[in-house]
């Protein structure tokens, strides 16, 4: 019983996987990433690939966020590496919504002066951001443990099938 | 202790997969079916275990057991050790899907050498430096086998290497102290098939 117990209590300590939830939006590249017990990545390195390119690359601040205007061209993969074996990946895809800027403002004459089309692109790359930080909080959510337990579920299953195929092999 | 996707280079990556491939083929042939259910729990003793890091001043480390695990399985430590880095590297982002060989081959050795070490010293040894040994030896010899990997791979990495290296050293000292609670345990209870 005690070492059942001695090797099942590590799981309650807190484990480090990393994720990443990264947008861009009018050339400003935002990135958060942390680890699974909701730790930033601080200052951790991240490249930018394109068709398997480097196309850029930084280091993350230390709240483990990089936001800057940088001139890419969606879609394109950022890979974060935590150190010591953490890794993280995502894929921006091409902006859907791009096409918009050909929107006029023929139909509100009131707002002449006011570019409505700039404050379209403002309000969507705003929420566009605010969007990538609740996807982010809900990533953090996301129990480590789930994950452990899935694992050994797999493991289960593989052991057990082996187990089934190998004992109908031996009769 | 996982070496990261895409660190290195084509020729480690080939040569561990080969030096791995018959290793694995082997363990599977010879692999009893009574044995099957004892590499599961060890692999995901390994699984859970590595998954869990502990903070160490910019780094973190993580415990491996690999004395244990080696003891219990011997050469079917490789096995065991593939299908939980492959988890490992598939569900939690540890490790990865190209330096999985390189992985499993460098833990596998370490286990292997707490086994080999455990069968020449058990009768020779006081218990007590018996079970330190096999919990601090496999560590160390597996972390060499990253360092080695890493420095074939690229020159760039013998700071990372050196990092590795002197990372695991507490690492070490505290599974040698870990296995010396955990052999009177099992000492106690006199598990059948483990021969301590």
């Amino acid at each position: 019983m005690r070492v059942i117990i001695l090797f099942l209590l590590p799981i309650f300590i807190y484990a480090h996987s990393l994720s990443v939830t990264a947008s861009y939006e009018n050339k400003e590249l935002f990135i958060e990433s942390f680890y699974g017990d909701g730790n930033p990545c601080k200052g951790c390195f991240f490249r930018v690939k394109k068709d398997d390119k480097k196309v850029f690359q930084g280091n993350l601040d230390h709240e483990g966020v990089f936001e800057q205007e940088v001139k890419l061209t969606a879609p394109f993969d950022v890979h974060i590496n935590g150190g010591m074996g953490h890794w993280a990946d995502v894929i921006i895809e091409g902006n859907e919504m791009g096409e918009e800027s050909d929107v006029t403002n023929s139909t509100n004459t009131m707002m002449n002066s006011i570019d409505e089309t700039k404050i379209r692109q403002i309000i969507r790359s705003e929420l566009n951001k605010q969007n990538t930080k609740i996807e982010s909080l809900i990533e953090k959510n996301k129990s480590n443990t789930e994950k452990m337990l899935i694992g050994l579920g797999y493991i289960l299953g593989i052991f057990g099938l082996w187990q089934l195929f190998a004992r109908k092999k031996e009769k | 202790m996982h070496i990261s996707e895409g660190v290195l280079s084509a020729g480690v990556i080939a040569t561990s997969t080969v030096v791995l491939a018959p290793l694995i083929i082997n363990s599977i042939r010879k692999l009893h079916p009574d044995d099957v259910s004892k590499v599961a729990l060890l692999s995901a003793l390994f699984f859970v275990v590595s998954t869990i890091h502990l903070p160490l001043g910019v780094t973190s480390v993580h415990f491996m057991l690999l004395g244990i695990i080696g003891i219990m399985l011997g050469w079917h430590s490789f096995t065991a050790l593939l299908i939980a880095l492959l988890l490992q590297a598939m569900l939690i982002g540890f490790g990865g899907i190209s330096s999985l060989s390189a992985n499993t081959l460098n833990t596998g050795i370490g286990a292997l050498t707490g086994f080999y070490l455990f069968k020449l010293l058990k009768d020779r040894l006081p218990t007590i430096v018996v079970s330190f040994l096999v919990g601090f030896v496999p560590i160390l010899v597996a972390s060499v086998g990253i360092a080695v990997a890493l420095l074939f791979s690229s020159e760039d990495f013998l700071i990372v290497a050196q990092t590795a290296l002197i990372a695991h050293l507490p690492l070490a000292v505290v599974e040698g102290i870990m296995m010396v609670f955990l052999f009177k345990t099992l000492q106690k209870y006199q598990i059948k098939g483990l021969n301590i």
